[in-house]
Formats: C-alpha cells, sequence, structure tokens
C-alpha cells in the first residue's frame, strides 16, 4: 500500500518522500478565484492557506514530486456551476503542462468537460462523492475516473466489493482527518476563522465571515480530536480488498506533524496488528480512534 | 406575483404525523393529488414492508442515497412501483441510484433529490449576504493584530451560493429523462432551465451521520446541538435545521409539506 500525503509548500516533496510518502496531493486557490469566491472551502474542501497561492508554486510542486517519482494529485474536489468551469479546466490544463499526474474530483460536470478535453490526467473520485453502491463505481468509471476514495464509513469488505472486477484503483483514509458526519454530505461552514486578539489593531482584513471560529462538527463535538482517527489496524484488511492507496489526511497541518503520522504508519506496518493501539498510545500520547472500528472505539 | 399553478402535497410515513394549513401561504394553491413517501436520507425503509404500494393517489418514492446493500431490495421495490401505472415518480439522491433506474428503463418518471442537486444550505449564508451578525473583532493575521471588518462577499460567490450544482447539469440530466429537480432551500437559476421544480417546506438538511446501529437510531425528531448562532435537530441519520420561512421560487410549480415531526 502506498501512503497518500498532503504536501503544503512547493518544496516539501522530497522530504514527505525519504519519509516514506508513495504520492502526494495538494489544493491550490490564488487571488483570482478568491476574488470571485472567497476563500473559505470553495474551491477543494480546505479552506485559506492549506493551498498552495501562485502558478510558480504548483510547477515547482509538480517538479519537485516528479524528481523523486512520487505522483501528485490536485484537490479540485469542490461543488460547482457553469461560470467557475473556464477557471477550473485552465487550471487543470496547467496542472497537466507542468507534470501533474491527476485531480481528484467529483463534480459530474467538470469531469464531463474534463472528459472531452482528454487531458493527460489521472482522475481520482474524492470521498466528497459518497460511493457507497457499485452503479456509483460504475458511473464514475464511464465519465474516466481511475480510482476510487471510498467514504470514511465503508468498511474494507465492502470497498473490495465495489471495485471488484471495475480495474479501478482504491484509497481509502488511513491516518487523521476524521469527521463524525458524512463528510460529501456536509454543509456545514468551513470558513478560514480568525483567533480573538485583545490587543489593539495594526490593520484592518475584510471577511463576510466575521463571527466565524470553527466548524460545526469541532462545535458540536469539542472534546473530539479527528488527528486522532486512525486506520493503523486495517491496512492490510484494506490491502486485502483492494486498497492501493492510504490516505493522510490534514492538508494545512504543519510538516512536522504529518511526517511524525507518516513515520508511525511505516513503523506501524512492521508490527503485528494487535499491538497497534498500544504502539499508536507511545507514538502519540494519546488514545487513538478507529476508522474502522478495529478497536470498537470511533465517533458515537 | 407569478400566475404558476402551485400544487401542496404531503410527505407521509406510518411515524409522521399529517399536519394542516401550517407554513407558507399561497395564492393560486391547490391540493395536489400527489403522496410523497420513502425517506430522504435513512435506506432502513427499503427493507420493510411497503405499506404505500396499495394508496390511491400518485405516489413520489423519494430514495435515500441506497447503500450496496440495499440495491437488491430497491431493485424489487422499483418494479412494484412500476406496475401500479399510477403516475407514480422516484426521487432520488445518489448517482448510481440515478444511473441505475435509467439503465434499467424504470417506467417511473425520475426526480433529481436535494441531495444530488448540489445545494450550500450552511444557515449561515444569509448572514453573510445581508452582513446580518456579522460584528467587528479584532483577530490575529500574518503575524498582527488586525481589525476584521465585514464586507460583503463578491456577486459571483453570492450567485453560486444560491445556485444549485443540478443548474448546471441540466444539459447531461436531460440525458438522464430528469423530470424535475427537488430542492429544500431557496434556489436561483431554475427560471433559465425551464426545468420544474419542487420545494420541501419546513427543514433543510445541513449534514447526515453514518450509520451505526439502527436499533440505536432515533426515529423521532428532537434537538440534536443548540448554540447562539444555531439550533439543529436529529431525525435517524439526518441533521437539519428549521428554516426561515421563505419566499417561494417563481419556478417552483410543486410544494412538498414534510414536517419532520409534530413535536417540532
Amino acid at each position: 500500500m502506498k501512503f497518500v500525503v498532503p504536501l503544503c509548500h512547493p518544496d516539501e516533496a522530497e522530504t514527505l518522500w525519504q519519509h516514506g510518502a508513495g504520492e502526494v496531493y495538494l489544493g491550490y486557490m490564488d487571488e483570482e478565484w478568491m476574488q470571485n469566491y472567497g476563500n473559505h472551502d470553495s474551491i477543494s474542501r480546505r479552506q485559506g492557506k492549506a493551498n498552495l497561492s501562485r502558478p510558480d508554486d504548483l510547477k515547482t510542486a509538480a517538479q519537485n514530486a516528479q524528481a523523486v517519482g512520487l505522483s501528485a494529485y490536485l484537490t479540485l474536489n469542490g461543488r460547482y456551476t457553469t461560470p467557475q468551469h473556464n477557471y477550473l479546466l485552465r487550471l487543470a490544463e496547467s496542472w497537466a503542462a507542468v507534470g501533474g499526474t491527476g485531480l481528484h474530483v467529483y463534480d459530474i460536470g467538470l469531469m464531463a468537460e474534463l472528459k472531452k478535453r482528454n487531458l493527460p490526467l489521472r482522475l481520482s473520485v474524492s470521498l466528497l462523492a459518497v460511493v457507497q453502491n457499485r452503479a456509483t463505481v460504475l458511473f464514475y468509471k464511464q465519465l474516466g475516473a481511475d480510482r476510487i476514495v471510498f467514504p470514511r464509513f465503508l468498511n474494507p469488505e465492502t470497498m473490495g466489493q465495489l471495485l471488484a472486477e471495475t480495474g479501478l484503483e482504491g484509497e481509502a483514509m488511513v491516518m487523521g482527518d476524521g469527521c463524525p458526519f458524512v463528510d460529501g454530505y456536509c454543509k456545514g461552514w468551513h470558513g478560514v476563522g480568525y483567533g480573538d486578539a485583545s490587543e489593539n489593531a495594526e490593520d484592518i482584513v475584510y471577511a463576510y465571515d466575521t463571527q466565524f471560529r470553527k466548524h460545526l462538527c469541532q462545535r458540536v463535538f469539542p472534546a473530539e480530536q479527528p488527528l486522532n482517527t486512525c486506520g493503523a489496524c486495517a491496512l492490510e484488511e484494506l490491502h486485502a480488498n483492494g486498497i492501493g492507496y492510504g490516505k493522510l489526511g490534514g492538508r494545512g497541518l504543519p510538516l512536522p506533524i504529518r511526517l511524525a503520522q507518516l513515520d508511525f504508519l511505516i513503523e506501524a506496518k512492521k508490527i503485528q496488528v494487535s499491538d497497534r493501539p498500544q504502539y499508536y498510545q507511545r507514538w502519540f500520547a494519546g488514545d487513538c480512534r478507529c476508522y474502522y472500528r478495529q478497536t470498537g472505539r470511533s465517533y458515537e | 406575483m407569478s400566475d404558476r399553478q402551485l400544487s401542496v402535497v404531503s410527505f407521509k410515513s406510518p411515524i409522521d404525523r399529517e399536519h394542516q394549513g401550517r407554513g407558507i401561504s399561497v395564492e393560486n394553491q391547490a391540493a395536489g393529488h400527489r403522496l410523497y413517501v420513502g425517506n430522504l436520507s435513512c435506506p432502513a425503509f427499503l427493507a420493510e414492508e411497503y405499506w404505500f404500494l396499495t394508496e390511491d393517489e400518485p405516489l413520489t418514492l423519494v430514495l435515500p442515497p441506497v447503500p450496496e446493500a440495499y440495491f437488491n431490495p430497491l431493485a424489487s421495490l422499483l418494479e412494484k412501483l412500476a406496475v401500479r401505472q399510477q403516475d407514480d415518480e422516484v426521487t432520488v439522491n445518489d448517482l448510481g441510484t440515478l444511473h441505475y433506474c435509467h439503465e434499467q428503463g424504470i417506467a417511473l418518471k425520475i426526480n433529481v433529490g436535494p441531495l444530488l442537486a448540489g445545494q450550500d444550505t450552511a444557515p449561515e449564508i444569509d448572514d453573510f449576504i445581508t452582513g446580518r451578525h456579522q460584528v467587528r473583532r479584532n483577530v490575529y493575521h500574518d503575524g498582527k493584530t488586525a481589525e476584521l471588518c465585514y464586507r460583503q462577499p463578491p456577486e459571483a460567490l453570492i450567485t453560486h451560493w444560491q445556485t444549485p450544482t443540478a443548474v448546471s447539469l441540466w444539459p447531461m440530466l436531460e440525458q438522464f429523462d430528469i423530470s424535475r429537480v427537488e430542492v429544500t432551500h431557496q434556489p436561483a437559476g431554475f427560471g433559465e432551465i425551464g426545468c420544474p421544480l419542487s420545494l420541501y417546506e419546513g427543514f433543510v438538511p445541513l449534514t447526515i451521520l453514518p450509520c451505526r446501529d439502527c436499533s440505536t437510531c432515533p426515529k423521532e425528531a428532537a434537538l440534536y446541538y443548540q448554540d447562539s448562532k444555531i439550533e439543529l435537530y436529529r431525525k435517524q441519520n439526518m441533521i437539519f435545521y428549521k428554516p426561515e420561512i421563505p419566499t417561494i421560487p417563481d419556478a417552483a410549480d410543486r410544494l412538498i409539506r414534510h414536517y419532520i415531526d409534530n413535536a417540532l
């Protein structure tokens, strides 16, 4: 199984590769997009600075990934409307031109347009598509999908059944970014969120969501830590069911955190499954929460 | 005021009770001779008795996103519905079910449901547009302290928020012989595409919980979460809020009265 890791800076590829990443994915949000559609999660389910922001950064990221043999996917997993398509297609063409491997998508309008253009990009269907039946897998295959990223709530066996004999790759969450809801159906606002300051202001910043501080899930489940959601105990079972890619969540997390999560998974693979929860506890100094309920502990 | 004739229909289940006269008062309102049944988010009814098949009125069967394990019962139910030949419809909420119904040539009208129509339903969006509640405060920004002030979102963003994805997808959806699109929130853009539009009244889905154990899943709606900004309710796996009474869009010709629970 290859580990798919978020890349948040164009120069991170080599470091991630050295720590065992098998693939990277990234987001992009530039001034043109923000001027029209804001800086919340409008383009790719991550707001603000979780995204690269300059065309040169995209090029550098793609080239650095290629240099160490890493595939690189650009995340375009928003819901889009027609006025946005021109920009997104230009972005996809730019990504292909600089050597990007593929796109994470789920909007079928965008996918239909991408198919017409026949770009040299692989298409991975985001977990936001909530693919939970075989008919949806086959529908996305018709639209040109090469891979399905399964939603968090499916078990490995069901993923295997949905993938069987389709020829598609499979990807599933294995670390971090836990969500108590079905992410693809969640319309909770994901804004930028500014921390309160008591000092006198030196500058002025404008926003339309001045009161946003936390995601809905963080308000409803204030004690939960999505970082500690883990699939280490299910790696072999996922792989046996056709899941060749294990996704680490958390675009926007500091690099040391992402490296610690990746290092843990690399080391966890070397020990018995039954020992991994305790190993997690020692590594992260806290309890894990299981993505696939192996330990019986998950949201609700 | 438009001259459209608005058909008002009811969503009925063995649990929900019927309601009279609440909600929007509309002119040119006609009692729609149609019954909505099924469930927008929970698939459990697909494995239960189909009490509604003997109803005299035309039915609209609302399907949730359908897990693979429920596809065989779904296929059986659609066949039973199709033989009624009573102008029945099916409202689908995932691409696979849509694709399946079309590929199988199911002899029912197919509607796109709210979860597939693709709307931004965050209750804060109306406040972002109007500036309501967006008070100034001091914040940390780029290593400095800044005053965070309200500015109205760009027009392109407002239009995007108000336009369901189904509007952009209409050329593709027409290939699936879609009869109408159904939404729960004030939409824009439908007048341009000439697509029949239904509006669900009484609730707006905000998010859905993953299914765990049906035996512990609440069958009756109840308050789920409350803070100074929002009041959320839960019934089965759906988390929803009660909207302010909206203006019915001119493009809507069907109003679906769906009071999740009389207790609310």
